[in-house]
């Protein structure tokens, strides 16, 4: 059984949900980490996952980075194996280094909760292996600073190493900037690192695993991770 | 002084026949905030009296404890309340309504109930004054703050406009939470000699006068009172993980008690 360890930072608002998607959905083996634990032994997956961790003070993910726990994510990280960000997350990895890049503000100056469509733009990963590329996903943002910036090199190398996994598009897969919900360069609204075994992303997957929530698109990524890693 | 704790002199009257005698400095401030409009409803208390409080399923009824919960069956609750914090936003709209959320917020999990969801009841002036807008942006992103911060859904709402609001919003904030009726934490402190730990975020600057202050009429002078509308601090909130203080993991804990805004009196001096 795949094992799976949710850290959580304190202001982590997402954990709980993640845990339960993780666990009583999908059937992983999911315990909780505390920020202050230096050990990750025997966990297949690292998913760090939303919320306001340290209140976003000074810069989102910004404290977080230094907690006790990132040495051991990021030897987790070094050994090939998969760690997922989602929304603060993915900003915690962005400061921690682990992802390039930075995020800012939304353009629209707005927190944006809403359901968005994803379109998969790489398949050459364990996170959406087991899905075709172009597929589109409907899963819930809820951020107020999503908006990814990277600079024109980093855009270049992410672009050729056809690393942006995930893209903010429309229904039927446009990426028009009109369905951009919050400015983000090219509409990316998830990337990976050169090892293609950390993905960031700002869309919450594990508000999209149950019918109950409105959408089971965000299923399909913890499906794929798990064929994945078999 | 006795006016500055917000004290008519008919009240003071009635405190000096019920000690037979003057009250010291901290009596008075105990009976300011006791007998605030904000924690006695002595304004309200009329019609807040016409309202039911029987029913087939309550396991805590209203004004029992800082919350009151209704048996939904298989062992649950809900626990859920509604208060309003009009004062503090019409001086300070921000930090006023994302306080007002977290003073509700509190009043349900220190019944031990897990918050799942907020609501709240707005009322604003005419809408084409520029002091109207600003407070209900101001309101909107408080509320929309300490929800998103502290992880908490805003489920839903009502607003609406009357110039009769002008100058004094109201701003009412609802909470709803989950517990296992074995698992309710009463608020009624009992024993002499046990400790007192006080746990939180800063104060306004108005101390724990905060209940005499939001109950004073607003005039022009009110905004000069900015000072002592508390800064909310949702990401400290959720750093006091419940399960610590729970009866259920620290057998020590006799009762939790929501020690905002004349509770800390109420709950150690009695009402």
């Amino acid at each position: 059984m795949l094992k799976a360890s949710v850290v959580v930072f304190p202001g982590s608002n997402c954990d709980t949900d993640c845990y339960h998607a993780l666990k009583d959905v999908m059937g992983m083996d999911v315990s909780y980490v505390w920020h202050k634990e230096r050990e990750l032994a025997g966990c297949d997956l690292v998913v760090i996952p939303g919320g306001f961790s340290y209140g976003d003070y000074l810069r989102t993910g910004a404290v977080a980075r230094f907690s006790p726990v990132m040495e051991s994510v990021r030897k987790h990280a070094a050994q090939g194996r998969p760690v997922i960000g989602i929304c603060n997350g993915f900003q915690i990895l962005l400061e921690a280094g682990l992802l390039p890049g930075a995020m800012l503000r939304n353009r629209g100056m707005n927190f944006v909760c809403k359901h968005v469509w994803l379109r998969v733009d790489d398949t050459n990963n364990l996170f959406t292996g087991s899905l075709d590329e172009g597929s589109l996903l409907n899963i819930p943002i809820a951020h107020g600073e999503g908006n990814y910036y990277c600079d024109a090199d980093t855009l270049k190398r992410l672009q050729n190493e056809s690393r942006i996994v995930f893209r903010y598009s429309s229904e039927e897969g446009s990426t028009l900037e009109e369905f951009n919900p919050n400015g983000s360069v090219e509409n990316i609204a998830g990337i990976l690192n050169e090892q293609r075994n950390v993905l960031g992303m700002m869309p919450h997957p594990e508000r999209a695993t149950e019918d109950l929530l409105g959408s089971r698109d965000g299923r399909r990524i913890w499906e794929s991770i798990l064929a994945q890693t078999r | 002084m006795i006016a500055a704790h917000g004290i008519t002199d008919a009240e003071y009257k009635k405190i000096v026949q019920i000690l037979g005698r003057d009250p010291n400095f901290t009596e008075l401030g105990i009976f300011s905030v006791m007998w605030s409009e904000h924690c006695s409803y002595k304004n309200s208390k009329p019609v807040l009296k016409t309202f039911p409080t029987e029913g087939p399923n309550l396991l805590v009824r209203a004004g029992e404890e800082n919350a009151g919960i209704v048996d939904i069956g298989d062992g649950l609750a809900v626990c859920f309340k509604i208060e309003s914090h009009n004062h503090p936003s019409a001086i300070e709209p921000f930090q006023g309504a994302a306080t007002g959320v977290g003073g509700i917020l509190r009043d349900i999990f220190t019944m031990g109930a897990r918050p799942v969801l907020l609501m709240n009841s707005l009322r604003f002036g005419n809408l084409d004054t520029p002091n109207v807008k600003r407070l209900l942006r101001g309101v909107v992103s408080g509320i929309a703050h300490y929800g998103n911060c502290i992880g908490v859904p805003t489920l839903g709402g009502e607003v609406y406009f009357d110039e009769s609001y002008e100058g004094n919003p109201l701003v009412n904030a609802m909470a709803l939470g989950i517990i296992k009726t074995d698992e309710i934490v009463k608020g009624k402190a009992s024993g002499i000699g046990n400790p007192v730990y006080y746990v939180g975020a800063a104060t306004g600057r108005d101390g724990l006068g905060g209940a005499a202050f939001a109950s004073k009429e607003l005039s022009e002078e009110s905004h000069e009172d900015r000072p002592a509308v508390q800064v909310g601090d949702p990401v400290r909130v959720t750093f006091n993980p419940l399960p610590v203080l729970s009866r259920a993991t620290v057998p020590e804990v006799s009762f939790i008690a929501q020690c905002a805004t004349g509770k800390f009196c109420r709950t150690l001096v009695g009402s």
